[in-house]
């Protein structure tokens, strides 16, 4: 978990510097008579949007955080503060009409790895206590974190973060399903988008009609329009591939298939390596053909490693028993819930 | 259940909280997969699930902002408003146009009808005007939506509805092709 935190801080980091801190900049130019916070800030009753005057030190205590957190100093607790605060900006972010997937779920996993069991290991706490206790000539305490420990401290994060991943991409295949029919699986939708039916920064938005026959909601304009279209910046293997309609039909029948299939990923060894393989391979293709980034989902597949494991292999000799790399299917370490 | 544990097993309180984490995490994200919702950061992930093939006819949402003095001016959300073209776009789509789906997930219109409809277009008019008139100073006489159909045969235009600023009412126009 330790090294779970040290990959998902740097990337809060880089997102700050990149994406956050510049679009929150600039909600100063935007017309307040559209401002319009999700449900969670209204409920929470957060003042939003943020004063300008308080963007800059606001920055300054993210960064700070994220840099403690990073090193492990003050680890839980900056932790804690940073999953809270991040939490605040992205609902400040995503107040003005648009959804930014990519940043939700790490938003979510950082509360889970702010209250998660072993975050706070291979830190600067660690290490602090460690020598501490060296000089005193004791041993650390038993509350203290390992700066390397031996097995992991419980499995509720990683499986928490498993669950939430199993509602996200059988609720994607469910939504393909539900407006698509199987219809989608034919790879025509695929094609309109790696084709560049709708490149990211180009022009204004458009929008897709209703399929089929509804009179009664085509009121409005007499199209029966259903939905934006979204948007996305093929590649060079993206527009080749949307003229591929063989492999599209491949890719779109297995895209739907493994997001419908994913939550078989609850049931044990082979059909959870094969869901995270899935799930990897489909964001990778993601970045690939339309070059939208979920790196931060790629980074939260990094939880499901056995990174203490990992390291125990390398310690023991080679005649010693292969156990798995994947956490939750370790048959050597037995964490509590 | 004893609040003390055995060493290394965590306390009844920190079973309690975790339990009550995830049963927050997991139970949000569950209602809006089930709503479904676009709520950040919840989500029923309903991107690119629509069908549409290549060659499908797009659509466009064009407003046009007459000043009072000065020519007719197509709305530029960035320009005029300093809004972003996607959030802008979508956010008025999904609450204010409406879907012919009544469970979009960014915006919920069940048993939508004229009234209501011209009832929101009223308020996001309203809202366009008195932001329009505060960043530029220009006062508008007028706001009209339009639609566009986009396809191989060329560009079809409808206009939808007509504002008017002074009195704040809003005209639907019988889209069978009346100007204002």
């Amino acid at each position: 978990m330790g090294v779970f935190r040290v990959l998902l801080v740097s990337w809060v980091g880089w997102f700050y510097s990149e994406r956050l801190f510049p679009r929150l900049s600039g909600a100063r130019e935007r017309a307040i008579e559209f401002h319009d916070p999700p449900s969670l800030a209204q409920w929470l009753r957060l003042p939003l949007p943020l004063p300008e005057h308080a963007i800059e030190p606001v920055r300054q205590l993210a960064m700070l955080l994220v840099a403690l957190a990073l090193v492990g100093l003050l680890a839980r607790v900056a932790l804690i503060a940073l999953a809270f605060l991040n939490l605040g900006l992205g609902l400040a972010v995503n107040a003005w009409g648009y959804t930014a997937h990519a940043s939700a779920l790490p938003a979510l996993v950082l509360f889970i790895v702010a209250f998660a069991p072993g975050a706070t290991a291979l830190s600067l706490d660690a290490l602090l206590i460690k020598l501490v206790a060296q000089r005193k000539g004791r041993p650390p305490p038993g509350w203290a974190p390992e700066l390397l420990p031996h097995s992991p401290k419980s499995v509720w994060p990683v499986r928490t973060l498993l669950v939430l991943l199993c509602l996200l991409y059988f609720s994607a295949g469910v939504s393909k399903l539900r407006y698509a029919g199987g219809d989608w699986a034919d790879g025509q939708t695929l094609a309109f988008y790696l084709g560049g039916g709708s490149k990211r920064g180009e022009g204004t938005q458009r929008f897709i009609q209703q399929r089929g026959d509804r009179p009664d909601q085509a009121f409005r304009d007499g199209f029966g329009i259903v939905d934006y279209a979204y948007v996305g910046r093929p590649t060079a293997i993206g527009s080749w591939l949307s003229q591929q309609p063989v492999l599209l039909r491949l890719i779109a029948s297995a895209a739907l298939l493994g997001e419908l299939l994913f939550p078989l990923a609850l049931l044990g060894r082979w059909p959870r390596r094969l869901a995270l393989l899935f799930g990897l391979l489909f964001h990778a293709g993601i970045a690939l053909t339309l070059s939208i980034n979920f790196t931060a989902y790629i980074i939260c597949y990094t939880m499901f490693v056995d990174w203490c494991g990992l390291v125990r292999r390398l310690r023991t000799r080679p005649t010693a028993k292969p156990q798995s790399p994947l956490a939750l299917g370790s048959a050597g370490s037995t964490p509590r819930v | 259940m004893n609040a003390e544990a055995a060493p290394g097993e965590p306390c009844r309180w920190h079973k309690l909280a975790a339990a009550l984490l995830i049963v927050l995490i997991c139970g949000l994200e569950l209602r809006a997969v089930l709503g479904p919702y676009e709520d950040w950061p919840f989500t029923s992930a309903p991107m690119f699930a629509r069908y549409h093939a290549p060659g499908d006819p797009l659509f466009e949402l064009a407003v046009w902002l007459e000043p009072e003095t000065g020519p007719l001016v197509e709305l530029e959300p960035d320009a005029h408003l300093g809004l972003g073209e996607l959030g802008f776009r979508r956010q008025f789509f999904a609450k204010y146009y409406g879907s012919t789906d009544p469970r979009h997930p960014s915006g919920h219109h069940p048993h939508d009808d004229e009234a209501s409809f011209r009832a929101r277009l009223s308020r996001w008019m309203q809202l366009v005007s008195r932001a329009y008139t505060r960043r530029t100073g220009m006062k508008l006489k007028s706001v009209q939506l339009e639609v566009r159909r986009l396809s191989k045969a060329g560009v079809e235009r409808r206009p939808v509805a007509y504002f008017e600023a002074t009195s704040g009412a809003v005209r639907l126009l019988p889209w069978r092709g009346a100007a204002p």
